[in-house]
């Protein structure tokens, strides 16, 4: 038993450790609806930069991006993250 | 004296390595949404962030579980130093050709910067090179006074 105390001793420290980390405000991650600022012109459709926090636009389906809702990259301004496998793209005609 | 030096010391590096493994694995495992997050925005592994997310941890574990275990402390060291390469390996390459790096959200070691956690993770290879340094050291010492057939 002696030889694995050293070992044991860091295993409970380590969950110890990571018990008492607080975890960081999840709402940055949390998906937010992008109005896209190019509309209707879709060749920027994958940059987060040409994207807006907004509110609902109302957009359903159509022919060209409108916005997206997507979980947004916490930053300032924030961005959407568009490879997150969550997001839903919004269109219009 | 010297028997006892090197296999303590390789003990202790094993146990640094069992401290930093399940307590990133922890972190990960308790916040796997947002480690996915991050993953999915390296342009590097961003296709496998799922699998990555979830199969780092559970080998994090799995090499500081054999740490522990005397025996299987060589290879598990062996292991270690190349988990380490792997993620030096891969802060190497976002901090030199990504130009907005995700960012870091959560645990102890998140709060550092990406250069400092490079640093953090060049003294961990270098720490478990040396601990497989020890290990072998004091196996071969140990052999050697077996060899001997003098009562140590």
């Amino acid at each position: 038993m002696k030889k694995y105390f050293l070992g044991l001793t860091a295993v409970v420290l380590a969950l110890g450790l990571s018990a008492f980390t607080p975890r960081p405000n999840s709402t940055a991650f949390t998906n937010k609806y992008f109005k896209y600022l190019d509309y209707p012109n879709d060749i920027n459709k994958d940059n987060p930069n040409r994207y807006q926090l907004w509110t609902d636009l109302g957009c359903v389906a159509g022919a060209h991006r409108c916005a997206v809702i997507a979980p947004s990259d916490g930053g300032s301004p924030e961005r959407p993250i568009l490879t997150d496998p969550s997001v839903v793209v919004k269109s219009k005609n | 004296m010297r028997k006892i030096s090197y296999s303590w010391l390789a003990q202790l590096i094993a146990s640094i390595f069992v401290l930093v493994f399940v307590y990133a694995a922890a972190s990960k495992l308790t916040a796997s949404d947002r480690f996915v997050h991050v993953l999915s925005e390296s342009p590097l592994v961003k296709d496998y962030a799922v699998i990555i997310a979830w199969s780092i941890p559970i080998i994090e574990i799995l090499v500081s579980f054999f740490l522990i275990i005397p025996a299987a402390r060589l290879g598990a060291l062996l292991a270690s130093a190349a988990l380490m390469v792997v993620f030096t390996s891969y802060l190497a390459y976002m901090v030199a050709f990504v130009p907005k790096l995700p960012c870091s959200c959560g645990g102890i070691l998140n709060h550092l910067s990406w250069p400092a956690h490079l640093a953090f993770n060049t003294l961990l290879t270098a720490l478990a090179l040396l601990g497989i340094k020890f290990e072998k050291s004091a196996k071969s010492f140990i052999a050697i006074d077996r060899n001997s057939r003098i009562p140590v």
